[in-house]
């Protein structure tokens, strides 16, 4: 190899690695959130996760509901077009596809089972941090709200 | 005039003739302790100079040509490495390290950024139930507000035992 063709190959080969150290980078730890919550209105004072804490008003008006207690949460790393589990609970179970969409945001396929049974099936676009709520059954002296998010930490 | 010495090795080529000869001889003579040497020095140059063997070279002028070749070559006075030297490489490393880090810092998007509410998104593009007892309906309180929120509903389900999740 000559001199300059070695020069091409180093600089080259450094250009390649900054690349890949910025992609890698932009791409780490995007990842499918799903949390199971239990909505009532005991007094009792409940802590929701602090994902959700920007919503807290918005789910008080939306599901009539004061108080909001985490039971469960699962979350994975987003793999393109693969089928993957998320299990935020022992009743609820997500299968998911997620595809990274050209304006950052992710298509996210959803099955959502209660325990074998299929109850929804459903097809949203994503952004991140933005969760998608699905009002789940009565449970108790309340209500089951099943979260998903993609999240971009760890 | 010329030294003993130079008149020595001109005797032993035998250049030296006639009377230039004779004196140098009776030189040696005179010369008693150099008299035994020059003897055995006559005897061994006769001995090579008869049995001496010269393998001729086929092509004389081509080995001079790879000879001076050879010879230029290592008198050439040696020229800068053409690649990279290591504290070159070192500076381009730490160079490129910092350069990743600004693009790092600059393209990665911060999470306070991510963490505005205004950047909500969430769509419902579709939502169905294959249980016919089961409905599904999908809305967003109101795009146009900041605190908006998606919410898939899903009417018709069981209800679930206190101690089941």
């Amino acid at each position: 190899m000559s001199p300059k063709m070695r020069n091409k190959f180093q600089s080259s080969s450094i250009a390649l690695l900054l690349f890949v150290f910025c992609a890698v980078a932009q791409a780490k730890d995007n990842k499918l959130w799903g949390a199971v919550l239990l909505a009532t209105n005991d007094t009792a004072p409940k802590v929701l996760p602090v994902e959700l804490k920007p919503f807290q008003t918005r789910l008080e008006n939306v599901f009539g509901y004061d108080a909001f207690q985490l039971l469960g949460k699962s979350s994975h790393e987003i793999s393109d077009d693969t089928e993957q589990w998320l299990i935020p609970g022992k009743t609820f179970s997500v299968r998911s596809v997620v595809q990274p969409t050209n304006d950052s945001n992710f298509r996210v396929e959803l099955q959502l089972y209660q325990g074998k049974k299929e109850i929804v099936q459903t097809v949203a676009k994503l952004g991140p941090r933005s969760p998608l709520f699905i009002r789940g059954p009565l449970y108790g002296n309340g209500q089951l709200i099943i979260v998903i998010m993609v999240r971009d930490d760890d | 005039m010329k030294t003993f010495e130079e008149r020595y090795t001109a005797w032993l080529d035998g250049g030296l003739t006639g009377e230039a000869q004779t004196a140098f001889e009776r030189e040696l003579t005179e010369r008693s302790e150099s008299l035994e040497a020059p003897a055995e020095l006559q005897r061994f140059q006769d001995f090579f100079r008869s049995h001496s063997h010269v393998t001729p070279l086929e092509s004389p002028d081509f080995f001079n040509h790879q000879l001076l070749e050879r010879i230029a070559a290592e008198e050439k006075p040696p020229t800068a490495r053409s690649g990279w030297s290591l504290p070159r490489l070192a500076w381009f490393g730490g160079l490129s390290m910092a350069t990743a880090l600004v693009l790092f810092i600059a393209i990665i998007p911060k999470k306070s950024e991510t963490h505005s509410q205004s950047a909500y998104i969430a769509q419902v593009i579709s939502a169905r139930s294959a249980d016919p007892n089961i409905s599904a309906t999908a809305f967003q309180t109101d795009a146009a507000q900041p605190d908006d929120m998606t919410v898939v509903w899903l009417d018709g389900l069981d209800y679930v035992p206190e101690n089941a999740q």
